[in-house]
């Protein structure tokens, strides 16, 4: 029985919901079966259970049938208002074809432009953030203290994974990893080469892949075994089923079995790898990883679930004590680790500590897409109260017939949502066009259709709050104006709220002004970067990898290589002179202090490395070849920082080899030129083996044949290995790949920058036209001349633009001086680019000024003052 | 109400009001039932019921497609022979 005197009510929520939802006609019989239900439930259930069945019961009541229709009898309000604001939004769209298009046209285009943005974005912080176990695992850094200097690099000795996971068992898995490796891969008659890396079993089981095919967990369980790309695999096999159990041939002389075929499972900075061996066989080829004072490899940990990073880091600051026998009182290295999804976005080490990275570009380039954005919004607002003027009079009738400023407001915000969303159809529509094109230039890889669901909500979000924005100014401005003030014609367009849209139209430039700007001053240090006189020559210098038996036969292919016509000088070396990194203490000369810890960085070459190089000697000689003793050549900043006033002929030592310097050659760039130039000692290698690269130096003239020439050599003298070569100078842009995608997009972005600018300033100057039609007609009849017409039209609009070329340079000049200090060779401040921004600016201001002012003051006034 | 507690002890399963609601709103609109308000209970909170009642062309409507079942029954073992 229910208890009848204390009625127990079911909850009031769901009445609330039923109310509202369901057909006025139905109601009474429903509700009143629900509450009879209830109290059926109340007998056999308890008073929790009774009312969450309720509650159940209810929400299960939202069928169609049941519902109110939206429309006939039962329509909500909300919805026939809503119809109705879209409905006057629809035709006051038509009414205005160009004004709606010009509105349309700049949203999608500042849309269009945040949406690219937005996906470049997206791919950045998901690059290296999407492995399962993302938030266990980390990368190892180290900071070496000396002199007084800190620094900070990934570089960690070889073994060190090996020892952190035996000596601490909260570390669960660790992998060393190095950069790609490019090797000579062959199965029966095919050889290629592909670039891959080295880890440990662990590596699999840290990092997310997808397996294609093969033994997921034992993908590396031993030193013969080799996981490969799918690409790969498809290359080799036909299909990524066929690969598995396959050996596969590398370099020539060992074999491996292939365990597992994978796949990126996102965006990457491990995409390059398109193989993994075991790490031991990476140590059998490079003696130095036996030594714990080399510090090259990566090391990643993965903690155990449950362990604190931040308790267990400091255990391992002080660990390679102990095991690098350099350390000492002067000198020290701490471990220290760093969330590896943190790592592709924040990889700059600054005295040590980790300091951006290429999460400034990510923010730079937020920022400027939600200028671009409030770019068109400010037009879009400017345009909407504008030509919401001539639309007074509908809202001084529905003030009169007594509608509620709310309604007003929710009338212009429903139709500048809708404006913004269709803005985005087309914003979308173009995004699918140009997102080919956009890849290619930011390098990457963004489908549309790998998009998630998240994604999509910041899009659709991104659209609705720009119409809301945009639409908030008119909305709330147009529903303030007293209807008697309407009525009477007080409010002419000289209103107080001018100042506001001038305002506007300044921002708007001198955004566009910084962007144009900036634009020109990052090209003007690209061109810089890209045509210094770095001191040696990098145009026409070939690099072929040295490999198989080539490193024991080099001499043979010198000789032969240069009897080809159009080779004028060969030299083997360890990478290139675009690119020399590592640095050493271990240089020993006479008069060098006990504790002095100068770093060098270090590159053996063979004979004719000046020659080649094209550096320029100021004293001693080049090596030559068949020398047998140990030789060095200086640049000019390492001579300086030994000290020696006499260089030639003097000893000098280099890990324990006795030698002399037998040259100096003058400073060139061998790094970024974001860096100085440090000390360089160059060592005449007499071992080809530990060399990789042989540079050739060629006439550009006929550059194709020799290079055919040197295919054919290197195919008759290494017939195991193709033949693969590249051009310095293109190695050297790679290094400034990052500028010059900034550059390409920071173009594109500040041409639309100003694009919309313009429609809105257009959008202006075709209702400013429209306004003083009479006034235009007038004055023509009175004899005013079309350029005078013009003058009074454009007049007001070039004010404006003047003064926000004015706001715009100084801030633009600030922001690009701390741009240019982040590089050591860097251009002056260019003024003439203020000059040549501003002129840009006026320019395409006053075309597009000029265009409607000549119309409007071309047309025949007859027409304008006909009618009254 | 009561066809709701009906069904459910022939069916032995819990149905919602929604489900019992949508088919008689649907069966009213086709006119195979019609309804009048009826007496209001305490138990109801005071809402009167509605009764619902089926026409004679549901009787009708029913019994056709209670005949059209039965031939079909009776197809089936004859087309279970000839499929041998």
């Amino acid at each position: 029985m229910y208890p009848s005197d204390k009625h127990t009510i079911p909850p009031k929520w769901p009445l609330k919901l039923l109310r509202n939802f369901l057909k006025t006609s139905y109601l009474e019989e429903i509700e009143g079966d629900m509450e009879e239900r209830f109290q059926d439930n109340l007998e056999t259930f308890s008073v929790k259970k009774a009312r969450r069945l309720y509650a159940w019961d209810t929400l299960k009541l939202l069928r169609s049938t049941l519902m109110k229709k939206m429309g006939g009898d039962y329509q909500l309000n909300h919805y026939r208002m809503l119809r109705h604001n879209l409905k006057i939004s629809w035709r006051s769209m038509m009414k205005n074809k160009v004004f709606s298009g010009l509105n349309i046209l700049g949203l999608a285009s500042g849309l269009l432009c945040s949406l690219l943005i937005f996906l470049w974005i997206f791919d950045e912080l998901a690059t290296d953030n999407y492995h399962e176990n993302s938030g266990r695992l980390f990368s190892i850094y180290e900071r070496s203290f000396s002199n007084g200097k800190v620094n900070g690099y990934y570089h960690t000795p070889a073994h060190l994974y090996r020892e952190l996971k035996l000596k601490f068992p909260e570390v669960e898995k660790a992998s060393p990893s190095v950069s790609p490796i490019t090797r000579t891969f062959a199965h029966g008659s095919k050889t290629l080469k592909r670039t891959g890396n080295y880890v440990s079993p662990d590596y699999f089981g840290m990092f997310s892949y997808e397996f294609v095919s093969g033994n997921v967990a034992y993908a590396i369980t031993g030193p013969k075994d080799i996981a490969i790309s799918k690409e790969m695999a498809e290359s080799f096999f036909g299909s990524a089923q066929n690969a598995v159990g396959k050996s596969l041939t590398y370099e020539n002389e060992s074999q491996f079995n292939v365990s597992a075929v994978y796949e990126e499972a996102g965006p990457s900075t491990m995409s390059e790898n398109h193989f993994f061996l075991h790490w031991d066989v990476f140590c059998a080829e490079n003696k130095w990883t036996q030594s714990w004072n080399n510090n090259s490899p990566n090391t990643f940990i993965q903690l155990a679930d449950q362990v604190d990073a931040a308790v267990f880091e400091p255990k391992i600051k002080d660990f390679l004590i102990g095991y690098n026998s350099n350390i000492n009182e002067d000198f020290n290295i701490e471990l220290y680790m760093q969330p590896y999804g943190e790592r592709y976005l924040n990889s700059n080490f600054e005295n040590g500590y980790i300091s951006g990275g290429r999460i400034v570009n990510v923010r730079i380039f937020g920022l400027i897409a939600f200028f671009i954005l409030l770019i068109a919004c400010i037009n879009f607002m400017n345009l909407a109260s504008a030509s919401s003027l001539k639309r007074m009079k509908e809202i001084g009738v529905k003030k009169v017939l007594g509608v509620k400023r709310v309604n007003l407001v929710s009338q212009f915000l429903s139709e500048a949502v809708l404006l913004s969303l269709i803005s985005t159809i087309v914003a979308l529509a173009l995004l699918v066009v140009l997102l080919p094109s956009f890849n290619k230039l930011a390098g990457k890889t963004i489908h549309l259709i790998d998009l998630s669901v998240y994604s999509w909500g910041v899009i659709l979000a991104t659209s609705l709050l720009t119409g809301l924005l945009a639409g908030s100014y008119p909305a709330f401005m147009l529903s303030s104006f007293r209807s008697i003030d309407i009525i009477r014609k007080k409010l002419q367009s000289g209103f107080g709220l001018q100042w506001v849209r001038k305002g506007l139209v300044v921002f708007q430039f001198s955004l566009s002004v910084i962007l144009v700007c900036g634009m020109l001053i990052v090209s003007r240090q690209i061109d810089y970067i890209q045509n210094k006189n770095l001191g040696f020559d990098r145009t026409n210098l070939l690099a072929i990898r040295l490999e198989g038996d080539q490193g024991v036969e080099y001499d043979v292919f010198k000789n032969r290589a240069l009897k080809l016509p159009g080779v004028e000088s060969l030299s083997a070396t360890w990478g290139s002179p675009v690119q020399i990194g590592g640095g050493t203490f271990s240089i020993e000369w006479s008069g060098k202090e006990e504790n002095d810890l100068t770093s060098f960085v270090t590159i053996p070459a063979s004979g004719d490395v000046v020659k080649t190089w094209g550096c320029e000697l100021i004293a001693g000689s080049d090596f030559t070849d068949g020398s047998k003793n140990y030789e060095y050549i200086l640049n000019d900043t390492a001579v300086k920082a030994m000290g020696l006033e006499d260089p030639i002929g003097q000893p000098l030592s280099q890990w324990g080899m006795d030698g002399k310097i037998v040259g100096v050659i003058r400073d060139f760039h061998f790094e970024t030129i974001r860096t100085s130039i440090e000390p360089l000692v160059i060592r005449h290698a007499t071992n080809y083996a530990s060399l990789s690269d042989v540079l050739v130096k060629i006439n550009p003239i006929n550059a194709r044949e020799i290079v055919a020439a040197l295919e054919s050599l290197h195919t008759e003298l290494n017939p195991a290995f193709p033949f693969e070569y590249y051009f310095t100078d293109s190695q050297y842009d790679r290094l400034y790949e990052s500028e010059i995608m900034f550059f390409n997009l920071s173009q594109s972005f500040a041409f639309l920058a100003i694009f919309i600018s313009c429609l809105g300033l257009f959008g202006l100057v075709l209702f400013i036209a429209q306004q003083k039609v009479k006034e235009i007609g007038i004055r023509r009849v009175l004899g005013a001349s079309i350029v005078s017409i013009t003058t009074l039209l454009a007049k007001d609009f070039m004010k404006l633009i003047l003064f926000s070329i004015l706001i715009g340079i100084p801030i633009i000049w600030y922001l690009m001086d701390k741009w240019l200090d982040g590089y050591e060779y860097r251009i002056n401040m260019p003024w003439w680019a203020f000059g040549i921004a501003a002129l840009i600016t006026i320019g395409i201001a006053l075309l597009t000024l000029s265009f409607h002012s000549i119309k409007a003051a071309s047309a025949n006034p007859v027409n304008s003052l006909k009618s009254e | 109400m009561e066809i709701q507690r009906d069904l459910e002890a022939r069916l032995n399963e819990r149905l919602s009001v929604g489900a019992i609601q949508t088919a008689l709103k649907r069966m009213e609109e086709k006119g195979f039932l019609v309804s009048e308000w009826g007496e209001a209970t305490q138990k109801r909170g005071g809402k009167r019921k509605r009764i619902y009642q089926a026409t004679p062309y549901a009787h009708r409507v029913l019994r056709e497609m209670k005949d059209i079942r039965a031939q079909l029954w009776k197809a089936m073992p004859e087309l279970g022979i000839s499929k041998t």
